[in-house]
């Protein structure tokens, strides 16, 4: 490829009206513990410290990361594990973010909570904020 | 060797489990390729393989544990590299190419200040990027084409001293190199015939090295001023995950920068004294410059060190000398705002991790210019504890890209590398901002995605320019490369959705693709930036390298028959001297045919006569050595032995004389046997 001069007429702009980095909106859907394999049904969110997130991330990150998939698997294979670690290391991303993970804490309580009142399908082990199951 | 290629077979089996593994026997029989990691520095370049499971430095054919990182020509349009390049520097100036690594990924203004610090001559091409000229075989190499020959050499003698073929490699690249540079370093392997298994960061390796075989969960910095950058990395190493938290670093800054202060000096001194620049006259650059770097090696060790350049240049009143003597604290002084800019880059390492200094348990230092004391005492102030020296500052990093190859290939199982991008990337937005997609110290491989729309009424195509770097503005940043998304249907702005995905692999190399929401039409772009080169680029100088390589094989093969066929020559005449009326005459008239043949064909110049009319006096020889042990007078000492090797006998007599050309245990014994019959 040759790369032209750069035309400075058309630029694309933004189509988010979100300017700079911001803590995001989350709609507390995805479940980012899940995903680090902590599980939240037997221990309160809060309860895992900075440090049990970390090893999370490094047990799941060992077993997907791109150089730990065999030389000759699948095309197929090949994706799903990147897709995997790419989820993997954006769970971490928030979750070792102070901010983040508060924001990402109560939305996701919001949801569950949302959740129980509407549907009422999900299982609550102890009375205090109901979890549900995926 | 052989044990390590068999380490690397359990992959096959623990990777993959139960039926399959069947079918892949044949797979595994065949045996594993060995992965060399290569240091391939500004100044010196190293290899390290894995061997019995430890990474371990190879050493190059002239025995050394690192390779000077430089080519040269000679007037006869020999290609030289390493050490042999090196010495010659001095009177071969202009066709000396050292520090290219400098010059690689670059555009031309980006390496301006670059170009007056080398004797050789550096020139702009069409496109802007930078061509450095030979004038000993008058051709343009790029800055790859030259660090490719380095690679090769590396490969080939580490080939040599594993006892088998090296065409894969982990190469490492200083952690702030841009996207640019990664690929140009991963095209120079391509044309060195090398499948560059992976990119990784000096930094990083280094952690690896040290880290590997290290139990402990420890935050660690890693200090790496080597030949002509400067990069920080903080890792957090535990559980086998060596992560990096944050990198920084500067790409203008090296121990070739220490030593131009000195040059400086010195040019700056003789000229106040002797009225004559230095620095312009080629050779006594060259001079100056092995004289600097030599000053300040010994300024590391000594408080003060001579400089002796006699006869440097010559006046009408005679030649000149330098003869004065540098102190420590002189050099320190020279070099106060380099050591000082090393400064900034730990600070935003630390302050990109999230660390406060007391948080770091291990500071370790990397590449040579980190034994300036200098150096040591900044890194000392700013962390406030000793630095780690239990690596080798010259090695350390090739053995980690060595470890790096064994996880590659399977070889190393319980550890994993998760690098960040050392620069932010994004692109072009309206009023000539960069609008950031992936931050800097993002873990990689990673994958960002985010939409955008046009900037006018009716605006069907958008082009996309993308970026690298943390300023705000366009013009400040590295731009990687343009493309253009066209056939959007015509809607009013705002309106069109663009989705551009940005994509980082384990490389830390780029690709992006764009594609409208509305129509599904996709541009997919492999970045191959504005100062890199084309894969057509790339595939040409490949085959030229090869054919180069090719050549200069059979120019090595011609030296050596030509070499071996007068020493062969020499020998036999010396032979037929001393040997003189020992040997019959019709062997010797036969013998002496041959000889004539022989050097007929060292005269012609002709290498397939030569090895030709070579096998053919080989052939008389023999049998004049033989004709030798027949006759009657030949020794009175083989009657001895002679008589217990009679039983023997019946097989050996007849298979001796003729079967005697290229067994000599045979006709060692024949005699014995032969004698009794003659007598």
């Amino acid at each position: 490829l040759r790369v032209r001069v750069r035309v400075r007429r058309v630029l694309p702009k933004r189509y988010e009206n979100g300017q700079g980095p911001k803590i995001p909106s989350f709609s507390g859907r995805e479940d980012f513990y899940e995903t680090l394999q902590l599980n939240h049904a037997t221990t309160p969110l809060t309860s895992y410290s900075a440090r049990d997130i970390a090893a999370a991330y490094r047990r799941v990150a060992v077993k997907v990361h791109p150089d730990k998939i065999s030389a000759d698997a699948s095309l197929d294979e090949r994706t799903k594990s990147l897709a995997l670690f790419h989820k993997a290391t954006e769970a971490y991303r928030i979750l070792s973010d102070d901010t983040l993970r508060q924001a990402y804490d109560a939305a996701r309580s919001e949801r569950e909570l949302e959740g129980n009142d509407a549907t009422a399908t999900t299982t609550t082990t102890t009375g205090d904020t109901g979890r549900s199951t995926r | 060797m052989m044990k390590s290629r068999i380490q690397s077979m359990p992959r096959a089996r623990t990777a993959h489990a139960g039926a399959r593994f069947s079918s892949r026997r044949s797979s595994v029989r065949a045996r594993a390729e060995k992965v060399v990691g290569i240091d391939l520095g500004t100044t010196n370049s190293a290899v390290a393989a894995m061997e019995g499971g430890k990474p371990t430095i190879v050493t190059n054919a002239e025995g050394q544990r690192t390779t000077p990182s430089v080519v040269a020509y000679s007037k006869t349009g020999d290609q030289l590299v390493g050490q042999i390049a090196k010495r010659q520097a001095v009177v071969n100036p202009e066709n000396t190419f050292f520090s290219v690594k400098r010059f690689i990924g670059r555009r031309m203004e980006e390496v301006t200040s670059e170009c007056t610090q080398v004797p050789y001559t550096v020139v702009r091409d069409a496109n802007g990027n930078v061509k450095i000229q030979c004038s000993n075989i008058d051709k343009e190499f790029a800055a790859e084409e030259i660090s490719a020959q380095v690679l090769r050499k590396l490969c080939e003698d580490a080939g040599k001293f594993l006892g088998e073929k090296v065409d894969k490699a982990v190469i490492t690249v200083p952690a702030y190199f841009n996207d640019s540079q990664r690929q140009a370093t991963k095209d120079a392997g391509k044309i060195a015939g090398i499948e560059v298994l992976r990119i990784i960061n000096e930094p990083t390796a280094a952690s690896l090295a040290y880290g590997f075989e290290k139990g402990s969960n420890e935050t660690i910095l890693v200090f790496d001023l080597g030949g002509g950058t400067f990069d920080v990395s903080v890792l957090e190493v535990g559980d086998g995950v060596f992560e990096v938290l944050s990198t920084s670093g500067d790409t203008h800054l090296g121990g070739d920068d220490f030593d131009k202060r000195i040059v400086d000096f010195l040019a700056d001194d003789f000229k106040s004294a002797e009225g004559i620049d230095l620095r312009t006259d080629k050779q006594a650059l060259q001079r100056l410059m092995e004289a600097a770097e030599k000053t300040k090696q010994e300024l590391s060790s000594t408080t003060q060190s001579s400089v002796s350049l006699p006869f440097i240049t010559a006046t009408a009143d005679g030649p000149k000398h330098i003869d004065t003597t540098i102190t420590r604290q002189k050099f320190e002084e020279l070099c106060a705002d380099l050591i000082d800019r090393c400064r900034i880059p730990v600070e935003s390492a630390l302050s990109d991790a999230k660390l406060s200094l007391n948080e770091i348990n291990e500071v370790i230092l990397v590449g040579g210019s980190t034994r300036i004391p200098a150096v040591q005492a900044l890194v000392r102030s700013l962390t406030g504890r000793d630095p780690n020296v239990t690596v080798n500052p010259d090695e350390v990093v090739a053995l980690g890209a060595a470890v790096q190859g064994g996880v590659l290939a399977g070889e190393v199982s319980d550890i994993v590398l998760l690098d960040v991008t050392p620069l932010s990337l994004g692109l072009e937005t309206l009023g000539g901002v960069m609008t950031k997609i992936i931050p800097r110290n993002t873990t990689l491989p990673t994958s960002k995605s985010e939409v955008f729309s046009t900037a006018a009424d009716g605006q069907t195509s958008v082009e996309i320019n993308v970026l690298q770097g943390e300023r705000e503005m366009v013009t400040d940043n590295k731009s990687l490369g343009n493309f253009r998304l066209d056939g959007i249907p015509p809607a009013p702005r705002g309106v069109p959705q663009v989705e551009v995905k940005f994509d980082i692999d384990a490389n830390g190399i780029l690709s992006v693709t764009a594609s409208d929401k509305g129509t599904g039409k996709q541009t997919d772009i492999k970045i191959t930036g504005a100062s890199t080169l084309s894969d057509n680029e790339v595939e040409s100088m490949m085959k030229d390298a090869e054919a180069n390589a090719d050549a200069d094989k059979e120019k090595r093969d011609a030296i050596d028959t030509k070499n071996s066929a007068d020493s062969m020559l020499y020998q036999t005449k010396k032979q037929l001297t001393e040997l003189g009326d020992k040997i019959p005459e019709d062997v010797k008239s036969k013998v002496e045919a041959k000889l004539g043949e022989l050097e007929e064909a060292i005269n012609s110049d002709n290498t397939e006569k030569m090895k030709a009319a070579q096998e053919a006096l080989q052939q008389e020889v023999m049998a004049m050595g033989q004709s030798m042990y027949q006759q009657p007078g030949a020794d009175a000492g083989a009657a001895g032995p002679g008589g217990p090797g009679g039983p023997e006998g019946p097989g050996g007599p007849g298979a001796g004389p003729s079967g005697a050309a290229d067994d000599v245990i045979d006709a060692d014994f024949s005699p014995s046997e032969d004698k009794p019959k003659d007598k």
